[in-house]
């Protein structure tokens, strides 16, 4: 209890003094060099978790209790508060009016992984079979919150305007910064699929493809995206995100998303594997009762 | 096939499932658990003939997800009817079957056959099926807890009771954990991020951790007030969650979820 009242204080003070959490420092390589760091710590905490008691309290069942609910309560706060990111009153104060890049989430969030990291250690170390579903579902949890946070820095997205025939090199972030791309993009073709109308006048889009033409260094390649299909260009990944909706059918404008997410494959393979744990985890169904009669659990 | 035949369809359903229901509070097991399972097809070949009619899966209005709530209570009720011998767990199921049928004949929610572009994935169904299987699970355990809270028993619900409502809350965390999954990494493929805290994920999220709070919870938990407590406040965050943030001032104009 007193610890989470000094994670709060903290959050409160670093949130008074330096604002909302920016996460560009934790760009490549830094990002990748922090988050090896924390593993290491981490893992060293474990490994001293039998002399230090204090460590084992960090992800024991009421450890576990207390962090779910703390995070459930901002989770709440979250839904419950406008995300304006006004800066008035109690709740601006605090930073809940952007709970995305407030100190204090941000802080019980970060703890929350360092839970869940260490009972993976926990789970990993003392492997039982019964427990596996248990096992896969706390290591890819900490995967996703490991990449997610440490990656965060990392993470680019890009509006690229491509009009038929002129190459294009640069593009605006959400922020309105110019970012020059390693590749130059040359809108071949822009095409409006639609469904067949019933009704005259009525014009409802079905999917949209642009037909773009990607030149790295010496290197072209011509790809075909759409709308949930994107292309692939290294770290990179080019979305169809829109085009000039005046013009319709007509449009020689597309709007594209590049977003550089070098994280891509952990973060899959994680997502992956809670997959086949929740699976697993439905397979397995009723064995809770049978171990209970055991006195197992 | 179209809602203008959604009655028939729900009417003979009805009569079957309230027909199954009668019979097992006459404790003719078998005619109860076929006569349900023939109301359920029924209502599936409803399902089924929409979608072949719309040319896309009924998945897009709040209409459309309560047929499949309908459908898995159905089914969920006489599968643990069947299962468990509980007579009232399939009148429940039933009832609020029923009910989810009842506002679809007064509010249907008709839809074109059109879906926008960002619905083209396949991830759309399985996203959707498996969030609506869950809603249903969590949907049985709380009629299940609300009557092991209220029935007018001297004793508390027995150590064998507690356990189906752990299997149950099991079974529906693991379909609420796919349904988040599948959506994060359907968003992933159309918008380049994973999760991106619009109001329907933040209350989603909500969901999954009350309910994961409840499975670590209870090994060390037996008070009992506070777990079937616990499962109805978790359940109401899941309302919220589904149709809730229509209303919810925080969430208006914010939301790529509203539908």
């Amino acid at each position: 209890m007193k610890r989470y009242a000094c994670l709060l204080g903290v959050g409160m003070a670093f949130q008074f003094l330096i604002g909302e959490i920016d996460p560009s420092f934790l760009v490549y390589p830094w990002g990748l060099v922090i988050a090896i760091n924390y593993l290491y710590v981490l893992i060293f905490l474990f490994v001293r978790s039998d002399q230090w008691k204090w460590v084992k309290c960090e992800y024991d069942r009421p450890a576990s209790i207390a962090s779910l609910s703390s995070l459930l309560l901002l989770t709440l706060l979250f839904g419950l508060i406008r995300q304006d990111n006004s800066t008035d009153g109690l709740m601006g104060w605090l930073g809940f009016t952007h709970m995305q890049t407030s100190w204090i989430f941000n802080i019980f969030l970060f703890q929350f992984m360092t839970m869940i990291g260490l009972k993976a250690l926990d789970d990993i170390c003392h492997w039982k079979k019964r427990r596996i579903t248990k096992m896969v579902m706390h290591v890819s949890l900490f995967i996703i919150l490991l990449a997610a946070i440490f990656g965060s820095g990392d993470k680019l997205r890009v509006r690229v305007m491509a009009t038929e025939g002129h190459p294009v090199q640069i593009g605006l972030t959400h922020q309105g910064e110019q970012v020059v791309l390693p590749f130059i993009l040359t809108l071949k073709d822009f095409s409006v699929e639609e469904y067949p109308t019933e009704e005259k006048g009525t014009m409802v889009i079905k999917q949209f493809h642009s037909e773009l033409e990607v030149k790295q260094g010496e290197k072209m390649e011509v790809v075909n995206i759409s709308v949930n299909h994107p292309a692939q260009i290294g770290s990179w990944r080019i979305y169809q995100s829109g085009y000039d909706t005046a013009r319709g059918k007509m449009s020689t404008l597309s709007i594209l998303e590049c977003v550089r997410d070098g994280w891509y494959e952990v973060i899959h393979l994680a997502l992956w594997l809670i997959l086949a744990g929740g699976v697993w985890m439905f397979l397995q169904g009723w064995s809770y009762s049978k171990q209970k009669k055991e006195g197992k659990e | 096939m179209n809602w203008d035949s959604f009655i028939i369809y729900a009417v003979l359903s009805a009569i079957c499932w309230i027909l199954g229901v009668w019979m097992a509070f006459q404790n003719k097991r078998k005619g109860a658990i076929s006569s349900c399972i023939l109301g359920s097809l029924v209502f599936f070949v409803f399902i089924i003939g929409l979608w072949i009619s719309l040319d896309r899966p009924p998945l897009r209005t709040m209409g459309e997800t309560r047929l499949w709530y309908s459908f898995f209570l159905s089914v969920i009720g006489v599968v643990l009817y069947s299962k468990l011998k509980y007579k009232w767990m399939l009148g429940f199921g039933t009832l609020m079957s029923l009910v989810f049928v009842f506002i679809n004949l007064l509010k249907p929610e008709i839809h074109t056959k059109t879906l926008m572009p960002a619905l083209q994935s396949p991830w759309f169904v399985p996203h959707v099926i498996v969030y609506m299987f869950s809603y249903a699970m969590m949907g049985a355990v709380t009629l299940f807890s609300c009557y092991l809270w209220f029935r007018k028993l001297p004793e508390e619900a027995s150590d064998y009771e507690l356990s189906i409502c752990d299997n149950l809350v099991r079974i529906g965390w693991a379909f609420l954990t796919l349904g988040m999954v599948m959506g994060a990494l359907w968003a992933k493929e159309a918008w380049g991020d994973y999760w991106t805290w619009d109001p329907k994920e933040t209350w989603a999220f909500a969901t999954w951790l009350s309910y994961l709070l409840y499975l670590h919870v209870r090994p060390t938990n037996k008070h009992q007030d506070f777990l079937f407590a616990w499962l109805i406040f978790s359940f109401i965050l899941l309302q919220m969650c589904w149709w809730g943030i229509n209303f919810l001032p925080s969430a208006q104009g914010s939301s790529i979820h509203i539908y």
